[in-house]
């Protein structure tokens, strides 16, 4: 364990971050050195990104019950049917998964596509 | 779902569900009354993504948005004469590999059926009747 820094690692099982909509989501999320946690979530969200501006949705928290100092925390999430990943001429819209730590708020996240095929839908086509 | 809209003496009837699914078939029966002239009626179903800005200034907010239609699928044409009350049934397939409604704060995906009456020289109505569309 190292002094300072929390260091925090989110893997998805078999390194697969492209699903169908209301799949499952598994992987292991892990935290080790620093100052030891108080509490750490997992939360899903997405982000539409556009000409003017950004919405941002919370879709799902996951509190991680009692976190120790250093942990590997296995996890499972059913992802929703939708929106889906797509990129527009105005908007793009882009899910990603974060592990948040407290009380620093110190995070590790991955981006996520979520759509029909587990591809982003292009709708510049 | 029946909504009705009336300008310019046309008086528009759209008869459609107001939610479906993506991949589904959307039947729309349509009807239009009192059309100033000789009209022709086209109804297509389309999706667009709708961008806001706002801006303050002193003077207040002011919203910007821009538009920009990433799906037109006909759904019925007709040649109708003046005066006359035109109606017609269609269907069309909300593309599967396409996206449902998203209805951001800035950020939108809309869906609506929509009716253009127009004569041989110009638009007279365009209305647009919106659908929730699901995944």
């Amino acid at each position: 364990m190292t002094d300072g820094v929390l260091a925090l690692e989110l893997q998805l099982d078999d390194a697969q971050a492209s699903f169908e909509p209301g799949a499952r989501l598994t992987g292991v999320a892990s935290w080790q050195g620093g100052r030891p946690p108080t509490g750490m979530a997992l939360e899903l969200s997405w982000a539409a990104s556009g000409w003017g501006g950004r919405d941002l949705k919370i879709v799902d928290t996951v509190p991680l019950a009692s976190p120790l100092p250093a942990e590997r925390r296995p996890f499972i999430i059913a992802l929703p049917e939708g929106p889906f990943t797509f990129e527009g001429a105005l908007i793009a819209l882009a899910w990603k998964l974060e592990l948040v730590a407290l009380p620093g708020y110190e995070k590790a996240s991955v981006a996520l596509t979520i759509g029909p095929g587990r591809r982003a839908v292009d709708l510049r086509r | 779902m029946l909504r009705v809209l009336g300008f310019g003496g046309a008086r528009v009837r759209v008869t459609a569900p107001s939610v479906a699914r993506l991949g589904e078939t959307l039947e729309v029966a349509w009807r239009v009354e009192r059309a100033p002239e000789a009209t022709i009626v086209t109804v297509s179903l389309v999706g667009a993504e709708v961008a806001s800005r706002r801006y303050s200034a002193r003077t207040g907010i002011s919203v910007v948005t821009e538009r920009n239609n990433f799906a037109v699928r006909p759904i019925d044409r007709r040649v109708c004469a003046r005066g006359a009350e035109a109606h017609g049934r269609g269907a069309t397939e909300i593309p599967a590999d396409l996206v449902p409604s998203l209805a951001g704060k800035l950020n939108q995906v809309v869906w609506a059926v929509t009716v253009d009456v127009s004569s041989a020289t110009e638009m007279i109505v365009r209305e647009e009747f919106p659908i929730t569309v699901r995944p």
